[in-house]
């Protein structure tokens, strides 16, 4: 029996069409996911269910709840419906709770406006729930502020409330994909559970194909505001009737194969490193007062290879990153490129700089958006001894637009004319053009939709193989690293805790550490696939 | 939360030392000499000399600013060359009305400020949003004088509902002196409250657009329920600080408004002091002026450990 139904439901924003003609429904107990890429609509799919549109929408369609039409229903009738029938959790849980209410009374506040609960029995109840989803016995006996929670807490907090008046429906938009691979394991399987064991619907929606595998029991396809293809997860995932659910689902974990073209030439090496941050500063004694970020930390890179380094965040991967490009103090050791000696913020030693160039995470915080593509790809060249002319710098900007896939005639647009797959292929354009001997790639694919990373990736082995280039690839994916990474280091709390031939560590995990990473990498089994029995 | 407060404090501490030399040593290169200044053109060397050291300037500045300071701090502020009375006893009278006066425009211009930034940022674009920020710059833009001479054209001279300057006195009860404080406070508050509301209106604008507000409409609020326990007290950090650096404003600012409206304050008796050329009355008012900023900022950031719990660092 479907608890929701929407039946040709368009969405316009600005009188340009975001949803076109969606219809689906939501069985009682089941877990629907809808799948598509960034900008497929599923979002604001979510969001016209319980009618959070932004302003300057227009809609048409019907949606039923519990045989309602609720599509047309006003402001404050539909308060009553969400969180109390309905509710959402969000993908950001970092920005989702407010920094000034301690947990349990945002756990609690949805039991007041709609419960008629008073304060203290609402804040039991929240007690309750915040016991269910997890959540560490000290941090829910104290007033704890989201600020002092990891980001995984921080989304159990969020299930939590979404929990407390026992919904019919849950819609979760994304809710791990900004978490590590093991804390997304962990809030899947919770949330998993409490839906099943309270018989709340799921709409699971998400760009990953295998949290889906192990979590829905039908599947929605969307790509531009439509629906694709809609039915049983063991039917679409065998028949792989359209063209796209077969891209989408060939990009799951994709990871190209790179030739092991590993000189025996050391061109990095970081030599036992440490280095911490200060807890607290104050304007005249200096406290002593540090926690180590990277402890002892030793390895080579070859000349040709692709090296990958993999842990959790908090890791201390972000800060090896800034201290190998010398942007960072070290406390001991040293890091020498070519024999010559990194040294922190150093900045007139150009030659050093000019052996380095990085691609980071962020593709929209990556670049001014004041400057033409041209002027930014060029940035570099300030750091070589003999500046080229106008003329070489502009053939060679063409070149290296063409070289990633780009068009020589885009060096004249501005950044905000490029979606994030493109900006990341501008990104390694800027870091290539001056021939640096090591480029780092700092999560470059972490915030890439799927097939947008599967692309991205083959790039980065053509270009590999065609200059052979040396990378360091930093990732907290491990199917990212598995098949692109020669030899891969694993690091937790600043220590590496395992190191090996990539395929060696990643079949075959020694460290408990790298097992649980390995473990936690959702999957897609074959047996799916070839439409034989779901092992869960 | 204790090392937040220790780091203000010594922040404070830092801050009024250093401004105490700097108004000692601004005060000290002025030219011209009080007692000369004092005693006329026609004064005998002597006479001057021994006016000289009744007010106690024969000795070196390094001794007159220790002298200055120590005093400062069991009340001492020193004797007024013109009025020949303590500083501390021209400040007392004066300060019952500036001080009320700042508080009363502060509180209008919250008052004002607040439920028309919260309007505007709760209908962003529309003609309501439009037609108040378009008041909020003429409040910007219309120089404060101008607008209490306005006040008082209508109020007191057409309406008559209002005196048109002095205070009674806080003998005569409150009411009526509150009455006589309204037309000026109004006009010190209206600059204030335009920026305050603009302030304000960005400040909630940020926050509606935040994941938390998304969050709490989605679990059932209705948008000014969402506004009131969760925009509101983040949009308010910011307003905080600008509410603090108005009311140092407000003190020193008044000195328009309080030679307008024939006012005893504070800014009359500055005013008074720089052209009598009566050093030790600016030289001690100016330090007042600073501390009382200074005091008020250091106020402020306490209130951000009330509102914002991210700065309470346990243990």
């Amino acid at each position: 029996m479907s608890i929701l139904s929407i039946k040709d439901f368009n969405l316009y924003i600005r009188e340009k069409q975001i949803l076109h003609d969606i219809s689906f429904d939501l069985n009682q107990g089941e877990v629907l996911g809808i799948a598509g890429e960034s900008g497929s609509g599923k979002s604001l799919t979510a969001l016209s269910i319980l009618n959070l549109l932004p302003n300057y929408s227009r809609k048409n369609g019907f949606i039923y709840f519990d045989n309602k039409c609720i599509s047309n229903f006003n402001d404050r009738e539909m308060c009553k419906i969400r969180g109390k029938e309905i509710s959402l959790i969000f993908q950001e849980p970092m920005t989702a709770l407010n920094p000034l209410k301690t947990i349990k009374e945002q756990v609690a506040e949805p039991l007041m406006v709609h419960g008629n609960c008073s304060k203290k029995k609402s804040l039991d109840i929240a007690t309750y729930y915040l016991a269910k989803v997890e959540l560490p016995r000290n941090l829910i006996a104290n007033n704890t502020y989201p600020h002092e929670l990891s980001g995984g807490q921080q989304q159990r907090v969020l299930i939590a409330k979404s929990l407390v008046l026992k919904p019919r429906i849950i819609i979760a938009d994304e809710p791990t994909t900004s978490l590590d691979v093991t804390t997304q394991k962990g809030i899947l399987d919770l949330l998993k559970n409490l839906v099943n064991q309270n018989g709340i619907s799921l709409l699971l929606i998400t760009h990953d194909l295998a949290v889906l595998a192990q979590s829905a029991d039908r599947v929605a396809i969307m790509k531009s505001g439509e629906i694709l293809e809609i039915g049983d997860l063991k039917k679409i995932f065998k028949t792989k009737k359209h063209s796209y659910t077969r891209k989408l689902l060939d990009s799951v974990n994709y990871s190209p194969i790179k030739k092991d073209t590993a000189s025996k030439k050391i061109l990095l090496s970081v030599n036992s490193i440490s280095t911490s941050y200060y807890n607290s500063r104050s304007l005249f004694f200096k406290k002593e007062n540090t926690s180590k970020i990277l402890n002892d930390i030793s390895f080579k890179i070859y000349e040709g290879e692709i090296l990958g380094v993999v842990g959790e965040s908090g890791s201390g991967k972000s800060t090896l990153v800034k201290t190998i490009l010398g942007l960072q103090n070290i406390e001991k050791g040293e890091i020498l490129i070519k024999n010559r000696k990194v040294e922190a913020n150093k900045f007139n030693d150009l030659k050093i700089r000019s052996m380095m160039q990085v691609v980071f995470q962020d593709p929209y915080g990556s670049f001014n958006p004041r400057h033409r593509i041209k002027r930014l790809i060029a940035e570099p060249f300030f750091l070589l001894n003999t500046i080229p002319t106008k003329k070489d710098i502009d053939e060679k900007v063409c070149l290296a637009l063409e070289e990633v896939g780009l068009s020589p005639n885009d060096s004249n647009k501005f950044i905000h004319e490029f979606s994030g797959g493109q900006r990341q292929r501008i990104a390694i354009a800027r870091a290539l053009i001056i021939k640096p001997k090591l480029i780092i790639l700092d999560e470059a694919v972490s915030s890439l939709d799927v097939t947008i990373k599967a692309q991205i990736l083959d790039l980065l082995v053509e270009l590999a193989d065609k200059h052979t280039l040396t990378y360091l690839f930093v990732s907290h994916d491990l199917s990212v690293i598995q098949n692109i990474a020669n030899r891969v280091i694993v690091i937790r709390k600043g220590e590496i805790v395992e190191e090996g031939k990539a395929k060696h560590v990643l079949s075959n995990p020694e460290d408990c550490y790298t097992k649980t990473l390995v473990e936690a990498i959702p999957t897609i089994s074959k047996k799916l696939l070839n439409g034989g029995q779901i092992v869960k | 939360m204790f090392s937040y407060f220790f780091s203000r404090l010594k922040v404070l501490i830092f801050s009024l030392f250093f401004a105490s030399i700097i108004i000692f040593f601004m005060i000290e290169i002025i030219p011209g000499d009080p007692a000369s200044f004092m005693l006329g053109i026609n004064a005998e060397p002597d006479t001057i000399n021994a006016l000289k050291k009744e007010l106690g300037l024969d000795v070196s500045a390094l001794e007159r600013y220790y002298n200055w300071i120590t005093g400062m701090f069991i009340g001492d502020f020193g004797v007024s060359y013109t009025y020949r009375v303590p500083v501390s006893e021209l400040v007392m009278a004066r300060i019952g009305v500036s001080i009320p006066l700042a508080l009363y425009a502060i509180l209008l211009s919250t008052l004002i400020a607040i439920p028309i930034g919260i309007i505007s940022a709760s209908n962003h674009g529309s003609f309501k949003d439009w037609s108040f920020m378009g008041f909020t710059q003429l409040g910007i833009a219309i120089p404060n004088f101008w607008f209490a001479m306005v006040l008082v054209l209508i109020f007191s001279i057409y309406l008559k509902w209002f005196s048109a300057g002095g205070i009674p006195g806080w003998d005569e009860g409150f009411f009526i002196n509150l009455k006589a404080l309204t037309l000026p406070a109004f006009a010190l508050a209206l600059p204030q409250a335009s920026i305050l509301a603009r302030i304000m209106r960005s400040a909630l604008i940020e926050t509606l657009s935040q994941d938390y507000f998304r969050t709490a409409r989605a679990s059932g609020l209705t948008f000014f329920q969402a506004v009131k326990k969760h925009a509101f007290r983040n949009a308010l950090i910011p307003v905080l600080t600008i509410i603090g650096l108005q009311f140092s404003f407000l003190i020193a600012g008044a000195i328009i408004i309080e030679n307008v409206f024939f006012l005893p304050g504070i800014g009359r008796l500055i005013f008074q002091g720089i052209v009598q050329r009566d050093l030790i009355v600016v030289e001690s008012l100016v330090m007042l002026l600073v501390f009382s900023v200074i005091i008020v900022n250091f106020l402020v950031d306490m209130a951000y450990l009330y509102v914002d719990p991210r700065l309470r660092v346990k243990k």
